[in-house]
Order: structure tokens, then sequence, then C-alpha cells
């Protein structure tokens, strides 16, 4: 099999927002890198599906979260991984943000139901618009909007961001707040 | 000095701007976190494994191998749904050019 270098560099330049992806969604980084091998192997195989001049990205996330679903359905009844897998395989990193927040923050993440996790992190972390993530869930545009809502409020509830200056009770989510706004 | 809920929330069930910011503020720090770290050698080995063919040899099975052995994805194929969409369906997939001013 051969793949087109312009169409390599694509799947490429998408691994590392596909991981994130695969890695919030499922809250596991092992699972999640399967998830993407797995991703990346269906994709190559079904390239003739991919329709040239589109955006690579959102087919590549569309299988993604395809497969994840299927997964998802195979073990409903297995405990979701919330056991700190994911702050452990990301504390060799010199520049942190605190991970107590990021752990609580993906704790929380966990306990919503899956569309509505992937709504949020489509829209909300992932850029892309309400239709395209309506178009990867296969679902409509309002019902992504809904589940977008839904989850911010739930994870508002879930982490007591109430007030102005606080976002759980020891205030160290500052530190992330101020380094999200960069860039 | 403390802000009340009633500030926060505009009404029932709709969060203030300023929650829905700090929600995604700490979602891209989060997602930010895991996109610098890049693509690990495992994918850019994939994809240029695939792309020599099999004749390199000595490796060319890993990836099947590792695969089933994680036992993760193991009913490949076996889905109640297509897993790939199908081409011509009517997503509508933008280019990502197209929607770079939109984050």
């Amino acid at each position: 099999m051969t793949l087109q270098p312009s169409v390599r560099e694509a799947m490429l330049a998408a691994v590392p927002s596909l991981r994130a992806f695969a890695i919030s969604l499922s809250g596991n980084v092992d699972r999640a890198d399967d998830l993407v091998q797995e991703t990346l192997l269906r994709a190559m195989a079904n390239i003739n599906s991919f329709q040239p001049g589109t955006n690579m990205s959102a087919w590549l996330f569309t299988i993604l979260r395809n497969l994840f679903r299927s997964e998802y359905r195979k073990r409903r009844r297995e405990v979701e991984d919330a056991d700190g897998s994911y702050a452990e395989s990301l504390k060799s990193h010199p520049e942190q943000h605190s991970r107590v927040e990021f752990e609580e923050f993906r704790v929380a993440l966990a306990k919503l139901p899956p569309d509505q996790r992937e709504a949020l992190l489509l829209v909300g972390a992932s850029g892309f618009s309400y239709e395209e993530a309506a178009a990867i869930c296969d679902c409509a545009v309002g019902t992504i909007k809904s589940r977008v809502n839904r989850a911010r409020t739930r994870l508002s509830d879930l982490l007591s961001i109430d007030s102005a200056d606080e976002f759980g009770p020891d205030h160290t989510t500052r530190a992330i707040l101020t380094a999200g706004g960069r860039g | 000095m403390m802000q009340t809920d009633v500030q926060m929330r505009k009404s029932r069930g709709r969060l203030s701007r300023h929650v829905q910011n700090k929600l995604g503020e700490t979602l891209h720090a989060m997602f930010d976190e895991i996109v610098k770290e890049g693509v690990p050698d495992r994918f850019s080995k994939l994809l240029e494994k695939i792309n020599g063919g099999k004749a390199h040899g000595s490796h060319s099975d890993d990836t099947g191998d590792q695969f089933s052995k994680s036992g993760h994805l193991e009913a490949s194929g076996n889905e109640t749904e297509p897993v790939v969409p199908a081409k011509g369906s009517d997503r509508p997939f933008r280019k990502p050019e197209d929607d770079k001013g939109s984050r």
C-alpha cells in the first residue's frame, strides 16, 4: 500500500489532536494510542473512501469516534479507568500545569455521558464547528449544541465553578487558566 | 469580594460567559499539553512502513501483532455501524483552513 505524500502528511499532522481527543475521550493513554493506531490503519485501508479536498482531520476524528463508540458498547460493563493513569503518563514532562487540576477536570469529564463528552471535546477543544461536530457524530446540529450545553453545565457543577475567582475549593486552578490564555 | 451565583448564572441551566470561558480555557490547556507531545514514533513509523510497502520485511508485521495482543480492538470489522464514513456521504467536511478564524 502506498499513500500519496500529501495524504500521509495530512494524517501525520492530525495525529497530535487525534491523540488529545482520544485520551480525553477514553481517559487512558494506552487505550487512546491503540485507538489512534486502529484509526490510522482503518483510514489507510479505506483511503479510497476519503474525498480529496475535504477535511482529513474531520474524517479521522469520525473514524476514531466510531471506533470508540463500538468499543465502548463492548466494554459498557467495565468500570471507567479513573486511576490516574493519564496524569501518571504526563508526569515526566517539564512544562507542567497543575496535575491536580487537570486530574480533577479529567475525572469530571469521565463522569459525563459519552455523547456529551465527545460533543464538548470536539467543539470546545478540538476546534470543530458545531456543523462539523454534527457531521462527525452523525447527528443534528441542534443535538450537538444541546449536548455541549449539558456537558458544560454538568462540568461546572462537578467542579463547583460558581464564583468569579473560584474553581474548586483551593483556588489553584488559576495557574491553569492563566496558562490556558496564551496563544 | 465574592460574587454571587446569580451573577454567574444567567438563568436556570444556562451558564454565564465567564464559566464557559473557564471551562474552555481548561479544556484547551489540557488538550494543548497532549498536542505538544507531537507525533509519537509509533505513528510516524506506522505511516512510513505502510508507505514503503511490506518489502522492508523485518518488522512489517508489528502493527497487526501489536494490535491483536493489545486485545482492545480485537473485533475489528464486527461493528454494528460502519466505522469509516462512505464516500459521498453528505457530511459537510470542510478543509481545515476554512474554519481557522472561528477558534
